[in-house]
Formats: structure tokens, C-alpha cells, sequence
């Protein structure tokens, strides 16, 4: 009875809360507001994901305009590392049978569910208020009308880091210049505030001749080294307390630019400066700091360091990796993404036989290749993005600190033979050189401590090769914690053979034993 | 009474309308459900044990239907996602328990060792050729031919280019059994597809641009030169094929620099631009020894912008391949890419109009024609002759209906062969038909005419000829035969 009288209650406060279009009261005044609308004859929300702070009172308004009936159901955070979307509860909806209809498939009392914006028809909209968990983490929001969640879904991050920019305002400006002008000399058409706390150029009313300044404040969490990155499409500058941090100044297509700077914790204010003057317009802002990596401050995030399509997320099935051949940039024409299950992403590139770059988060976005015709190099979709040296990865040297072969569009020295995958699609990148055949084994390896990859290499053949060196990394290298720190950002460690600095690069001798050596290797993030 | 009359003259047209016969009493076109959710540009169909089928996509994958013989609008086959993440499949062949494919920079073959259901092992096979981030740098591959090789034409770069860091753009290359990787032809511009016919014969198809006044369907004979010299740079990496043959002129004729050029050889079917498509793709030959009805070992040439397929006649005429081309089937869902016979006389169809529009508006389609066991009244061949053409059936002519020389309209017409982009239609002339002589049973016609031209398109209409004993006229009564080669007496 008692759970009846729960569930009807529940029911009831739902009912009031959700069809409520005024502020219920306490929501007079709410930290932040999210429109999400679904994507007309597409299967997807418009937001697939944003953050809020702990405990903050959060107007989303829901709209739809599809021709199909939608809902949105915040879900309490899944067992598996932000990747699950509410299994639970689709497992529910399922369940529910004939009764589906009527219930609006939607299983009321559910655990897991969080708060639901009830079946919205098609070209209507609703209004969730709510205030957000204390407890910080990913809460994913799904449609789960039958069919839909697969693609229609999205997560809501509760963080301490969520929104630090507040009281953000812009100005919009007209004319036409080549690098960015003094905006206080100048008159603004038009003016207006971002409650989302996001950089944002859509308030724009042409799309060549303009210019915006972005004025608000910033919130660091701690005392430390903090970076903001612009990529616009013209110049941007970015100022904190009126010191100019970014400058990506100019006339040019989308292009990244960062700078550092010294904060305190606490509030500081910041300013964008943007201008477009014809062509293509883009501005994208971010920043990371202590404790904490790259986060946008726009609604899209810098892409490496150029701008990258974005809107088809390739994602790996749960547990698994999987595998994008195709233009990366960096990683060359003929690269091999591997995105693995655990955030940790690699690529391959087959015309060097060399580990080209790794990152973490996201792995690769589609939009470039499978929009239009796909042209030109994708960068990848996450962060953290590490290139490791270009050309070859073996080389014969008379003397170990030789000069390293010059890098080559493509190598003729080695031959790319395919992979195999195991059963968590993880792959070992088979090649040869000179009657010895190489395995090339990279596995995330995820724990308490750094993310990292290990790699093993496995080379063999009947005759041992001479002086033949692998060549790990090039830049600034340090020996620390019994492996090399490199650019201060990545920490290698080589085991099976003696590892060293030569000529400025982490080069490591193959002498092959029993008809063959075996190399482990670690790449580890310092951060 | 004149109102009385007017509506039984339309009654009249209306009946005589309705009882013509259409594409689809003879082909119906069947949509195959796809998975749900799944975007799936049909790049490549093959045929697996078991009545399976596979199908390659641009993004990449490959998928296997458990049975899309039977499938229809309301009955998806079970589909298994079998591999993902290639690099721009076109192409694919079932050989030995391995699945070969094409990808941009490689020949590979694929298999399921663990019996999962899918692939593990990813080998390459052969990569003898570059690609450099341009989109335009597309691998089409066939299926093995006698010797076990797999063909692969390179798209120029840019449509246009040919860049030191991928070699052998603008070439066809074999892949050996043992992974070699051989220069067999050049002078390729904008490949839509490949394909072989039932003598092993390699066929490609060239869209409409540089040095292609016309799209066209070019014959890979072995060292043969196909029109466009912007490759030819990549002699310098190769001596297989002897030396590099001269520039053409650009503003000639293909039929006046073949002289000065023997390795060029003349497109056996020019498909001409706007008329017949804009851009051929996928070849599939008919050996389905007649579940398809009556075109045995006939080409059937994919077309992705008008979304159809056309119907291939080709003879050989002083060693040459040469024939004529005549509209088949349309109405596909989208743009067709490639088809593929089954044993039993199925041909899948798949097709995409990502980055060129298509008249079937769905971005991508995967579909079945059956052959109804009906045969339309077709041209069924359109031979040369020494001093004309002659043409064959599929069911006997009205004898009455062929005799009429003015009845037939016929113009011959080529293009300029040049360096920029495509060409008008010139030297346009009408060649005159000046007897018309039915064969037996009216099974055939042999029309005489003055004035063919060599190296020359002639377009032939035949509105009036009917099927004997149906009044029907023929279900496409137009045929365009190219003309290089003129048999002797």
C-alpha cells in the first residue's frame, strides 16, 4: 500500500512538475537552462551531452519537432564508466509488453530513472525543472520509445567543473577587417546574454562582415597552470583580467591556437574577441587546467588543433574496440583507427608500419568521410592527442646514434601484411622487413593509476638482423621513474631490451634470441 | 454523338494504353530491408555458400544476409554485421572461405577462423599503388578472374591529378593470387565500376570529364592505353608495359590519334552523356544461363545518377569489342552502384547518392530484380555489317512493320577528344537506311545504310516496329551502337 501510495504521490509531484510550463516554486531563478529538441526524421536529440553542477536548478526545455512521438528520461548514472545509457531501463520498456502503449513506455517507479519529460507529440514541447544530483557523474538521458534509444541518446555530466563561465554577455558587431579591431570603438548592433555559460556565435544576424565580444567570468577550481585554445574561423584573441592569453589573430580557416596562464582559484574574468570577414565562421573556446583535461566552453570542442567534422561519433560496442580505416590526419592516408572500449584510441599508419598518434576520450567522428564526397584527413575526436615520430619505426644504423632515415611519404623498407583481431576486436598489426616478420600488439590497460598502453612487439625470422633499431620516440627526453619522459606529456618504458638516448631520440637495438626478440613497451599519459 | 464518339476514341487510348506492357511486368524491382538504424551505401554484392549474401558499404562494412532471396518490404532477412571499419569497400569477392575486397589502398581477403560469425583475420594481399587524402582516389575491384587475379582501376586524384605520393593513379593494376601487384592498363580518368564477362574479358566503366567526351564502357585489354594520359607520369616506375606512348592532341578525335597511338584503343560502348546516364557504374555479366531471361552473356551496366540499368550487346569486329547499349530497367531507389547475378537468376542491386545525386532520392538502397519468366519484345542483338546493322529479337517482328525504311531514324554522332572537360556532341550526321530486309520468321532485320561512320555512335530509333500477333512495340525501341571498327565484306 505503501508503495502505492509512493508511486501515486511520485506520479502526481511528476505530473506537476513536468506539465508545469511556469517556474514551480524555488525555479524562479535557475543556475542553468538546456533546450534539447529532437532532430526532424533523424532519430537523435540536438544536445548529446552538457553538464550542470552539483545540486543546481536546471530549466530543460524539451521540444519536438519530429513527426514521431518522443520522450527524454534522465537516468541515474550506469555501472560502466559513462558508457551505459540506461540498459536498465530500456530492459523495462521492454518488458512492459502490450502494456507499452498505454504506459507510454515508459516503466514509472523505475530505479534508475531520474526525471521523464512523459511522451511528447509530435510539434509539441514540455518543461523538466529539476535540481541536479549532488553526486557527481555521467547520467545518461534517453528516448524510450521502442527503437529510438539506440541512437537517440545523450548524458548529462554532473561536475564540480560544469559551467564555469557565468554572466556571459556578447556584442555583435558589423565591418569588415582583417585582423581583429578595438570592439570598445566601436558600436554594437546588437547585444545579449548566454545563459548557458557557452561561446557561442548563432546570435550573429549575417554571415561574413562581423564580429563579437564575449565578456563573463571564469571559476578555477585551484591555484595552477591553466590553458584556453580558440579555433575560429577568422581570428579570435582571448583576454583573462585583460591580459591577452590566445591569439589567433587574422584572416584564416578554422585553426587552433592556445596560450597558458597563472591563475588562483576563484573568479576571473574573461573575454573573447571574434571576427568573421568572409567564407566559412567558426569559434570554438576551451580550456584545462589542474586536475582536469581539455573542456569546451563552446558547444563544440577545439578538434586537434583543426577543427574536425563533427556529428557521427564512431563508438566502440561495450567492451570492444573498433576499428576506422581511413584519412587521419597525422596518422597519414592509409591510417587504421582503433578505438578502444576504455577511452584510450590509437592509430596505425600502413604506409610507415608505425604507431602514429594516441589520445583518450572520444575516438573519431565520421562527418568528414561519410558526408558529401570525404574529403581530406580527419583529426581525432578526443583529447590528449600524443603524435609519435613520423617515418619509419625501424631502421638499420651502422652506429646507434646515427642520423635516422628521413621520414618517407611512404616506406618501401617494411610491408604491411593485414591484422587479426582477437574477440574483443582488439587487433595485433602483422608486417615485414627484410625476411623478419613483426607483431605489433598495442592493449589499454586501465587502472587506479595513469591510463596507458602497453605494446608488445614481437619480431621474428630465421636469420637475425643487424643493426637494426626501433626507434620509440623523438623530442625532449628525460630519463625518469626507470623509463623516458618525452615533452614532458608522455612516460615510456621499454623492457626486453636496453632502451636509450640517442642522438635525442628513444631509440631501442633489436638482437634477436632463439630466433627472435620480444619488446614491451608502455605509453602513458603524465596527466 | 460527336461527344459519344470522342469518349470511345479515348476509351479506345485509354484500353490500348493500359495493355501496353511495362519494365515491371518483365523485372520487378524488390526493396531488401536493411538493419535498422544502419547507413549502408552498397558498394559490392557477392554471393556466399548458402545462399548468403554479402554486401560491402562506402562507410566500410560488411554485412551478410542469411536470405535475401525471399526478402521483401515486410520481410527482412537476419543480417550479421560481419566486418567494420574498412577503407571504402568497392568491391568484393567470396573464394576459398576467405571474403576478397577492395579498399582504397589495398587488395585484402577477410575470414572468420573462429566461426563466430565474424571476420578476424584481415590480411592484405596487395597494395602495389598510393592514395594521398584526396576522396576522388577510389580502388574499384572484380571478382577473380580464370587465373585467380583480382583488377583493380585507380581513379585519378582530384579527377584530374596524378601526385608523385600515390603512384599508379589513372592505372589498372592486377593482384596475383601470390600478391603481386602488376600494371596491366592506363589512361583511366573517373572509374564507376568494373566488371568481366563470361569469356573473362575485363570491362570498366569511364565517366564523362577529361579526355572522355562521354561517359563510356573501355575494354582493360593488357597494356592498353584508355584515353586519358595523366598517369602516364607512373611509366617512369614501371617497365611491364614498354615505353610511354605519345600525347595525344587534345581537340582530335579518339578515331584519328588511335592511328598515331595503337595501344589507345577506341571505348567498345560509348553511353552517350545525358541520353543514356551520367555516370555508368558496376559491369555484372548475365550468366545465369537464362533464369534471367533471354540477354544470356550480356552486360548489365549500372548507372548511379539516372538510377537505372542499362542492357550491353558486344561482338567482337576485327579484334575489337564494340556493340550496342540500350535502356533496361528504371526506377531503383537510389543511385546504382553495382549489381550481382545469384545462381537462380537474381540480380541484387545496390546503390548510394552520397556526393552525386541520384533520381532515386533514398541515399542508399539495396534491392532485387527478378525475372518474371515473361520475355519482353527487345532488341535482342544489334550486330554490324559490312554495309549496315542488323537487329534481332526476342520474340518474331511483325514482318509488315519492318519493311518501311522511313520508319527508323538514325544519326551518327562522336565527340571531341580533349583535355578539358567532357564534350558536345559533334559531327553529327544522318546516315541514310535504304533497305530493310526482314530475316526469317521476323526474328531479325537487316537494315543497309549509306554513310556509316567510323568511329562514330549511331543512334537508332525503331517506333514502328510491333510484336507479331500482340501489336506491341518494343519495350525500348532505341539502340546506340559505337561503331570503331566497320566489318569487311
Amino acid at each position: 500500500m505503501k508503495y502505492i501510495l509512493t508511486t501515486l504521490a511520485a506520479t502526481l509531484l511528476s505530473a506537476i512538475i513536468l506539465n508545469a510550463q511556469k517556474p514551480p516554486k524555488g525555479f524562479e531563478k535557475v543556475d542553468q537552462e538546456v533546450m534539447i529538441t529532437t532532430l526532424r526524421a533523424q532519430m537523435k536529440y540536438s544536445i548529446r551531452s552538457f553538464s550542470v553542477k552539483p545540486g543546481a536548478k536546471v530549466k530543460l526545455v524539451f521540444k519536438n519537432p519530429d513527426d514521431l512521438p518522443h520522450n527524454l528520461i534522465l537516468c541515474t548514472p550506469g555501472k560502466s564508466k559513462g558508457k551505459d545509457k540506461g540498459q536498465e531501463v530500456i530492459d523495462a520498456v521492454l518488458k512492459l509488453g502490450d502494456k507499452g502503449v498505454e504506459m507510454d513506455w515508459e516503466p514509472k517507479g523505475h530505479p534508475r530513472i531520474l526525471h521523464s519529460s512523459g511522451m511528447v507529440q509530435p510539434k509539441k514541447e514540455t518543461i523538466i525543472w529539476f535540481q541536479a544530483p549532488k553526486k557527481e557523474g555521467n547520467y545518461p538521458y534517453i528516448c524510450t520509445f521502442p527503437g529510438h534509444f539506440q541512437l537517440m541518446n545523450g548524458m548529462m555530466a554532473v561536475s564540480k567543473l560544469a559551467n564555469p563561465v557565468t554572466n556571459l554577455s556578447y556584442k555583435l558587431y558589423h565591418g569588415s577587417w582583417d585582423k581583429s579591431p578595438e570592439f570598445s570603438q566601436l558600436e554594437a548592433k546588437k547585444s545579449g546574454v548566454l545563459a548557458n555559460g557557452l561561446f557561442d556565435i548563432a546570435p550573429r544576424d549575417r554571415n561574413d562582415n562581423f564580429g563579437f565580444l564575449f565578456s563573463g567570468d571564469i571559476e578555477c577550481p585551484k591555484d595552477g597552470k591553466y590553458t584556453f585554445t580558440t579555433a575560429s574561423d577568422d581570428g579570435s584573441l582571448l583576454f583573462i583580467n585583460g591580459k591577452k592569453v590566445v591569439n589567433n589573430d587574422g584572416i584564416h580557416g578554422v585553426q587552433g591556437r592556445s596560450g597558458t596562464v597563472n591563475l588562483k582559484a576563484g573568479k576571473h574574468s574573461i573575454e573573447v574577441h571574434f571576427f568573421e570577414k568572409g567564407g566559412g565562421e567558426a569559434l570554438a573556446v576551451a580550456w584545462s587546467g589542474p586536475g582536469f583535461k581539455t573542456q569546451a566552453l563552446s558547444k563544440s570542442k577545439p578538434g586537434g588543433g583543426g577543427g574536425g567534422a563533427s556529428g557521427i561519433p564512431i563508438e566502440p560496442n561495450e567492451g570492444e574496440a573498433t576499428i576506422y580505416r581511413n584519412f587521419i590526419a597525422d596518422a597519414g592516408p592509409r591510417a587504421i583507427g582503433v578505438g578502444y572500449y576504455d577511452d584510450v584510441n590509437l592509430a596505425f599508419d600502413a604506409n610507415n608500419l608505425r604507431l602514429a598518434l594516441i589520445w583518450q576520450g572520444d575516438f573519431m567522428d565520421g562527418a568528414r568521410h561519410w558526408n558529401g564526397r570525404g574529403q581530406g584527413y580527419q583529426p581525432p575526436a578526443g583529447d590528449s592527442v600524443i603524435k609519435l615520430p613520423d617515418g619509419v619505426a625501424f631502421a638499420t644504423l651502422n652506429n646507434a646514434d646515427d642520423v635516422w632515415p628521413n621520414a618517407e611519404y611512404r616506406t618501401k623498407d617494411l610491408r604491411f601484411r593485414g591484422y587479426q583481431l582477437d574477440k574483443r576486436q582488439h587487433p595485433t598489426f602483422k608486417y615485414e622487413r627484410d625476411g623478419i616478420s613483426i607483431e605489433d600488439t598495442p592493449a589499454p590497460v586501465i587502472g587506479e593509476e595513469l591510463n596507458h598502453f602497453k605494446r608488445t612487439l614481437k619480431l621474428s625470422g630465421k636469420q637475425a638482423p643487424e643493426n637494426l633499431y626501433f626507434r620509440a620516440a623523438t623530442g625532449n627526453i628525460a630519463e625518469q621513474d626507470g623509463g623516458f619522459l618525452i615533452d614532458d606529456q608522455l612516460l615510456i618504458t621499454v623492457k626486453g631490451a636496453k632502451a636509450s638516448i640517442q642522438s635525442g631520440e628513444l631509440r631501442v637495438p633489436i638482437e634477436f634470441k632463439r630466433g627472435g626478440a620480444h619488446l614491451e613497451l608502455t605509453y602513458a599519459w603524465t596527466e | 454523338m460527336k461527344a459519344i464518339q470522342a469518349t470511345t476514341a479515348l476509351l479506345i487510348l485509354a484500353t490500348s494504353l493500359a495493355a501496353q506492357p511495362t519494365e515491371a511486368d518483365y523485372y520487378p524491382i524488390t526493396d531488401i530491408p536493411l538493419p535498422e538504424g544502419e547507413t549502408i551505401e552498397v558498394s559490392g554484392i557477392d554471393i556466399l555458400p548458402g545462399n548468403k549474401v554479402a554486401i560491402a558499404s562506402r562507410r566500410g562494412d560488411i554485412w551478410v544476409a542469411d536470405d535475401a532471396f525471399s526478402a521483401n518490404a515486410e520481410k527482412a532477412p537476419d543480417w550479421t554485421l560481419f566486418a567494420r571499419g574498412l577503407h571504402e569497400v568497392i568491391g568484393i569477392a567470396w573464394k576459398d572461405d576467405w571474403l576478397y575486397l577492395t579498399q582504397r589502398p589495398e587488395v585484402s581477403r577477410i575470414k572468420d577462423s573462429d566461426g563466430d560469425g565474424r571476420a578476424d583475420i584481415f590480411e592484405t594481399v596487395g597494395d602495389g599503388w598510393g592514395i594521398n587524402g584526396d576522396y576522388h582516389e577510389y580502388a574499384f575491384g572484380t571478382r577473380h578472374d580464370k587465373e585467380g587475379n583480382i583488377w583493380v582501376v585507380l581513379c585519378l586524384t582530384g579527377s584530374g591529378g596524378a601526385d608523385d605520393k600515390s603512384p599508379f593513379r589513372g592505372w589498372c593494376m592486377r593482384v596475383t593470387p601470390d600478391g603481386q601487384t602488376v600494371p596491366t592498363a592506363y589512361g583511366i580518368r573517373s572509374p564507376g565500376g568494373i566488371g568481366l564477362n563470361h569469356l573473362g574479358d575485363v570491362f570498366y566503366c569511364d565517366n564523362q570529364g577529361l579526355w572522355n567526351g562521354s561517359s563510356s564502357l573501355k575494354h582493360l585489354a593488357k597494356g592498353s592505353f584508355q584515353g586519358n594520359p595523366t598517369g602516364n607520369k607512373y611509366f617512369a616506375l614501371t617497365d611491364v608495359l614498354g615505353a610511354k606512348p605519345p600525347e595525344p592532341k587534345s581537340g582530335s578525335r579518339i578515331e584519328t590519334e588511335r592511328k598515331k597511338v595503337p595501344a589507345l584503343i577506341p571505348p567498345p560502348i560509348v553511353l552517350p552523356h545525358g541520353k543514356m546516364g551520367n555516370s555508368p557504374a558496376g559491369i555484372e555479366c548475365d550468366e545465369t544461363n537464362g533464369k534471367f531471361g533471354p540477354f544470356s552473356n550480356q552486360l548489365f551496366v549500372s548507372e548511379q545518377t539516372h538510377s537505372k540499368v542499362h542492357r550491353v550487346f558486344l561482338e567482337k569486329v576485327n579484334g575489337y569489342y564494340q556493340g550496342a547499349a540500350f535502356p533496361f530497367l528504371k526506377g531503383f531507389g537510389s543511385g546504382n552502384i553495382v549489381a550481382r547475378f545469384a545462381k537462380d537468376g537474381s540480380m541484387f542491386t545496390g546503390g548510394t547518392n552520397r556526393g552525386w545525386g541520384s533520381h532515386g532520392k533514398k541515399p542508399f538502397s539495396f534491392q532485387r530484380v527478378n525475372w518474371t519468366g515473361k520475355v519482353p519484345f527487345e532488341i535482342h542483338e544489334m550486330h554490324a555489317r559490312h554495309d549496315g546493322f542488323e537487329l534481332t529479337f526476342t520474340h518474331p517482328a511483325d514482318p509488315a512493320s519492318l519493311t518501311d525504311t522511313t520508319k527508323y531514324l538514325m544519326e551518327a554522332y562522336t565527340y571531341i577528344y580533349q583535355k578539358g572537360y567532357g564534350s558536345p556532341v559533334v559531327d553529327k550526321s544522318t546516315p541514310k537506311i535504304t533497305a530493310a530486309i526482314p530475316g526469317k520468321d521476323g526474328r531479325s532485320v537487316r537494315l543497309v545504310v549509306e554513310g556509316l561512320i567510323k568511329g562514330h555512335v549511331h543512334e537508332l530509333h525503331t517506333p514502328a516496329i510491333r510484336q507479331k500477333g500482340k501489336d506491341h512495340p518494343l519495350l525500348h525501341p532505341v539502340a546506340y551502337y559505337t561503331l570503331n571498327e566497320i566489318p569487311s565484306k
